[in-house]
């Protein structure tokens, strides 16, 4: 079992990028505490040593999606998102920042992922195709998909 | 990529600006120490009072159903390079039986005796036998799909999979859908080759099952490079006899699953 520091340490370097994965797929706050509760609780159970910090990250990236989509499984639970989600947070945000966001969330759940991963993380697409354990080509065709579709949401140009 | 949605631009501005709340992360603190008793001990699932209810119930299992049990798929391990087979595994991870889709598959399975093993010892066995050294000595792709009913063990098959083909050229790993399994085994086809197919098919509708049977993976791959990047020949996805679709290595292709 993981000591509380180092639990502490992970909850300190992954706790934005889950809270945000979080916020893509799930419809309230009270799924986002389950899910840091599901994902951290596997982490301080885990003896899976990480080779180094992209490592550890990937690992948070698949545990956190497979505990979205394991919660999105349960019959009260809809993919209908919402930008209450986000609580007091909202408020700090402009138009364009919640014009932005509800067009992700208004993706299918795989483009979801590949959109923030891709776009938001910085990660290429075999990165990505390893990460969720897809073929690369794969990958290619939901960020040409998820890009037609941002671009339709959104209007303008520059999307290519 | 671009200044809308690229690194630089609103989609940036808008995830910066999330953020997990001091009050989330000092309650997932919280609730990872309580279940750890602090830290000293692993959480339980199952509540103390439950667990000589538990055990009576292992044993009567194990006594009455304990068999069928053992017996019960719970996943899918697909390894397809052109030979193609499944490792069917069971709740404890065993392997209970092979399935070979294809002559060469078949082969593969005859050679190496994998029955009952943990399903990591068994791709160790495998993934060392001679048969498959060849296959990758000629620079062929090895896939291996993971399906199963329960996502939790689907990841950690995953993880533990991937760490275990680290280090072996071209080769690759993937979650699959169990939903899927039988609709490839219909199409005399297992998961990862199915699944590789529904790919495909995405990228060129008029692909059918035939076209892909005889193809091994990397052709397939090769197949969805070319149709990605538009460079679709007269030779692929219009059957397995020509283009793509000839087996450059002679490999047999037998149709229907043999089990083992």
């Amino acid at each position: 079992m993981r000591s509380e520091q180092e639990v502490g340490n992970a909850i300190e370097r992954h706790s934005d990028m889950i809270r945000r994965l979080c916020m893509i797929h799930l419809k309230n706050y009270h799924d986002t505490q389950d899910i840091f509760q599901t994902v951290f609780l596997k982490y301080v159970l885990s003896s899976v040593e990480f080779e180094n910090e992209e490592h550890e990250k990937a690992w948070f990236i698949r545990v956190t999606l497979n505990a979205c989509k394991d919660l999105l499984k349960d019959f009260f639970h809809t993919h209908v998102v919402s930008m209450d989600e986000l609580g007091e947070q909202a408020s700090s945000f402009s138009s364009d920042n919640m014009e932005v966001l509800e067009a992700v969330q208004s993706l299918p759940p795989k483009y979801k992922n590949v959109v923030y991963l891709y776009f938001y993380e910085g990660y290429t697409a075999p990165e990505i195709g390893k990460i969720l354990g897809k073929n690369v080509n794969t990958i290619y065709t939901y960020l040409t998909r998820s890009k037609n579709m941002l671009r339709e949401k959104l209007g303008g140009e520059g999307y290519e | 990529m671009n200044d809308m949605i690229g690194t630089d631009g609103k989609l940036k501005d808008a995830f910066d600006k999330i953020h997990a709340e001091t009050g989330l992360k000092a309650e997932t603190k919280d609730f990872i120490a309580h279940k750890t008793k602090n830290y000293t001990s692993p959480a339980r699932s199952v509540p103390g009072g439950a667990v000589l209810a538990m055990a009576c119930l292992v044993l009567l299992l194990a006594g009455l159903g304990g068999h069928r049990l053992y017996f019960t798929e719970a996943a899918i391990i697909s390894i397809d390079i052109n030979p193609s087979i499944e490792l069917n595994v069971n709740p404890f991870g065993k392997v209970i039986s092979v399935t070979a889709y294809d002559d060469d598959g078949l082969r593969l399975s005859n050679a190496v005796n994998v029955r009952h093993m943990d399903y990591m010892g068994a791709l160790d066995v495998i993934l060392n036998s001679e048969g498959i050294a060849t296959y990758l000595g000629r620079d062929e792709t090895l896939t291996i799909s993971v399906v199963g009913k329960n996502e939790q063990r689907n990841e950690e098959m995953l993880y533990n999979i991937e760490t275990c083909i680290r280090g072996h050229e071209n080769a690759h790993c993937h979650a699959g859908s169990y939903d899927l399994v039988d609709e490839a085994h219909s199409a005399n086809l297992s998961v990862g080759k199915y699944q590789a197919f529904l790919e495909l098919r995405q990228l060129d509708p008029d692909i059918t099952v035939d076209d892909v049977k005889g193809l091994t993976m990397r052709q397939i791959n090769d197949l969805m490079d070319d149709l990605t990047n538009g460079r679709k020949d007269d030779g692929a996805g219009n059957g397995g006899n020509s283009g793509n679709g000839q087996d450059p290595h002679g490999h047999g292709h037998g149709h229907g699953a043999n089990h083992h």
